[in-house]
């Protein structure tokens, strides 16, 4: 069932969506100092500063199920034994509003590693208590490549062979209408608890034309057709359009090559290991856990926080580093996310969102990596 | 799935520790000391197969991976035998018996103890504490004797006073049956009338001759071998040079962890990780993997 709801209504949704649970969209940050700062955020019912414009926040919505930080549990001395009380699990509805299609996708990498061989009730608690509306983009950034691993942008139902993306409700900005097409089970009945404020839009062709952006047909209208013709403006990009430097990448018998690889030497170079990539990624999923003392000696708080493989000391043991030097761990990175990734889990840990284009300060990214092993292959 | 731990309250994830206790603790060498852990009633926190690995903790100042010295036959509590090289092991050595810990486990894959090895003649290749996850299959072994064929013990350290279970070694393990021992130490020193020289080097000395005569069957053999990295590498190669074949071989892989579990992405060598794949590999296993251990 697909419905609509005029964009002038949007606060009265987005009020009566909170009045269930709390919700959280994209929203502007903070003093304006030239940068955009958008990011999930409340809804405390000031609608100006909703953003549903801007296709990235600065930090994907990972955060929501795989916290930076979190308590995992708490020991305490008592009659010369550690009482160990588990953080309760937090099992409280919510909604976010606005995932982009590639930050859904990621959440489903996530939930490989998270749902999989072993399960994280955390995780699970959070994933169960999430309702995931997702937001097309209409036309994609310049930074933008979701397209190189299958996922359309504006078509995120998962039809037409494209990656199902795990919204529990779809929605489209098209014209002066908001589209909202219910998923799950979980999006149905949301969508029942709002129903009295949405129409119903049985006339609206969903096949085609349902871009935020000037699109006629999906079939006809390919949104990075525009984005592509500008490739020669982006370094990331060489001139054979069509080529996807990920394909190589899939195989599984190419690991060992491309880890031996002459194009890391010079590709870890420029990076400065700062891990902005690492916690920008919405698939980065690395963390340390951290036994904290709690004062007074008799009590400890262990906790998980979000780390790097860029850092040296992820891997130093007593006899020594598996990876003693940059080129090592910046490979991991790369290799983790291309090759070791989906020889587990069958899929590359990237979606193509491009935070890690723009945000790296060194102008280091996966798309750079992933020409350079491809030409040297 | 790996069968973690039952913690408190339901849950089944992996991080969430048991209370235990140190009931027992025995010097081995200047930096190696075996404790005994009991869950906090005196039992034994979960059951274990030979070659797995717990997380001991002590809150507020660490927790890292061990392997479980002793059998799973053992009904009392688990062994580890650790050395102390940093912010956790060397709190742990100063700690007194009846000293409260965490617990959780069991991490890992096992040796083929009930498969691959049954009926097999075994050498067992160890150098400094990596006897430790041996210890548990050695232990097994005695204890299930009847299912096993003959035991090589190789094992080496620095000196004479850096042999973990020494005592234990010569007085209980030399008694057993179908066992062959042999010590090796690095330099000779005064009184030690065991072997001198390198692990690898030794596997040559002591099987040389029985592998090069035609009549003995090296398919009956397993080999499983655990140390440092480049002991085992070059153990791997005196085998392979003797005419073992790398799926005959065991080994254990050590890398930096922390969940336990898969997730938090330090184990990894390529696409295997240590702490769900591992730590026990098979030869022939790791070829398929980055060297990067
Ligand atoms: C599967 C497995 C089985 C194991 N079995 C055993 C066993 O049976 N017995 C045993 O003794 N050990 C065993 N180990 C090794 C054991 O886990 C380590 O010795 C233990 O983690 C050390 O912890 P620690 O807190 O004492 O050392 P840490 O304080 O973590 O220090 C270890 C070393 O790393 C260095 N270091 C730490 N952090 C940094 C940093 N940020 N930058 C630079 N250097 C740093 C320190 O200088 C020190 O030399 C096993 C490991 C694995 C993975
Ligand atoms: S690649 Fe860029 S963002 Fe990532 S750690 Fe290196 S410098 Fe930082
Ligand atoms: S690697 Fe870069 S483009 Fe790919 S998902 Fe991570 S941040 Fe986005
Ligand atoms: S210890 Fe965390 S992935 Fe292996």
């Amino acid at each position: 069932m697909l419905y609509k709801i005029t964009n002038d209504r949007l606060p009265e949704l987005f009020a009566r969506v909170a009045e269930e649970m709390p919700l959280y969209l994209p929203m502007h940050g903070g003093a304006n100092d030239g940068i955009a700062k958008v990011n999930f955020a409340r809804w405390a019912g000031d609608f100006e500063q909703v953003d549903l414009q801007t296709l990235k926040t600065v930090l994907s919505p990972k955060g929501f199920f795989f916290p930076a930080s979190e308590e995992l549990y708490k020991a305490v001395l008592k009659d010369n034994t550690y009482e160990i009380t588990p953080q309760p699990l937090n099992d409280k509805p919510f909604v976010l509003f606005g995932v982009r299609v590639c930050d859904a996708v990621a959440i489903k990498i996530l939930d490989g590693v998270f749902l999989g061989e072993t399960m994280d009730e955390f995780y699970k608690t959070r994933r169960d208590a999430s309702h995931i509306i997702t937001l097309a983009c209409g036309q994609p950034l310049m930074t933008c490549f979701c397209d190189k691993f299958g996922i359309s942008p504006n078509e995120p139902d998962g039809d037409d062979g494209n990656v199902g993306n795990g919204g529990d409700v779809n929605a489209w900005l098209k014209d002066n209408y908001l589209y909202w097409q219910p998923q799950t089970e979980k999006g149905k009945i949301l969508t029942n608890k709002i129903k009295c404020l949405l129409i119903t839009s049985e006339e609206v062709n969903l096949s085609p034309s349902r871009g935020q952006v000037g699109s006629t047909s999906k079939k006809e209208t390919n949104p990075f057709a525009a984005l592509r013709e500008n490739d020669a403006l982006l370094p990331l990009f060489n001139s054979n359009k069509e080529a996807n430097p990920f394909a190589v990448l899939r195989e599984n018998d190419a690991t060992l090559s491309l880890f031996n690889s002459s194009a890391w030497d010079e590709l870890h170079r420029t990076c400065i290991a700062c891990g902005t990539c690492t916690f920008l990624c919405p698939t980065c999923h690395c963390y340390d856990i951290a036994n904290n003392e709690n004062g007074d000696g008799n009590a400890a708080r262990c906790q998980r926080h979000w780390d790097a493989c860029l850092y040296p000391g992820f891997t130093q043991m007593a006899h020594g580093n598996p990876r003693p030097t940059k080129k090592e761990r910046f490979r991991q990175r790369y290799m983790h996310k291309l090759a070791y990734h989906p020889q587990k889990y069958g899929v590359v840990a990237c979606v193509g969102c491009g935070r890690c284009v723009a945000r790296c300060p060194v102008n280091m990214n996966i798309l750079k990596v992933a020409r350079a092993l491809e030409a040297a292959e | 799935m790996i069968n973690p731990s039952n913690p408190p309250g339901g849950l089944t994830h992996g991080f969430i520790p048991k209370s235990a206790r140190i009931t027992h603790i025995r010097t081995e060498t200047p930096d190696v000391k075996t404790f005994r852990v009991t869950d906090a009633n005196g039992g034994k926190p979960f059951t274990h197969l030979p070659g797995q690995c717990a997380m001991l903790g002590v809150p507020g100042v660490g927790e890292a991976m061990f392997s479980i010295a002793s059998p799973p036959t053992d009904t009392d509590g688990f062994d580890f035998s650790i050395k102390s090289v940093g912010k956790l092991t060397n709190h742990l050595h100063g700690l007194p018996p009846d000293s409260p810990l965490t617990i959780r486990g069991p991490f890992g894959k096992p040796f083929p103890v009930n498969d691959a090895l049954k009926g097999k003649n075994l050498i067992f290749i160890a150098g400094g504490i990596g006897i430790a996850p041996l210890r548990s299959v050695i232990k097994y072994v005695f204890g299930n004797r009847a299912s096993y064929g003959t035991a090589d013990i190789i094992y080496g350290a620095r000196s004479a006073a850096d042999l973990v279970y020494l005592n234990e070694i010569q007085n209980e393990w030399a008694r057993e049956k179908n066992t062959r021992l042999h010590l090796t130490i690095d330099r000779p020193e005064e009184g030690w009338n065991g072997h001198v020289g390198f692990v690898p080097a030794q596997i040559t000395v002591v099987f040389g001759d029985i592998f090069q005569a035609k009549t003995t069957d090296k398919n009956n053999f397993v080999v499983l071998v655990c140390g440092p990295p480049v002991m085992i590498k070059y153990s791997i190669e005196a085998l392979l040079a003797l005419g073992f074949t790398k799926p005959q071989i065991y080994t254990t892989l050590e890398m930096k962890m922390k969940c336990g579990v898969g997730q938090c992405g330090r184990c990894n060598i390529g696409h295997k990780y240590v702490c769900t794949d591992g730590p026990v590999f098979r030869a022939d296993e790791l070829d398929e993997l980055p060297e990067e251990y």
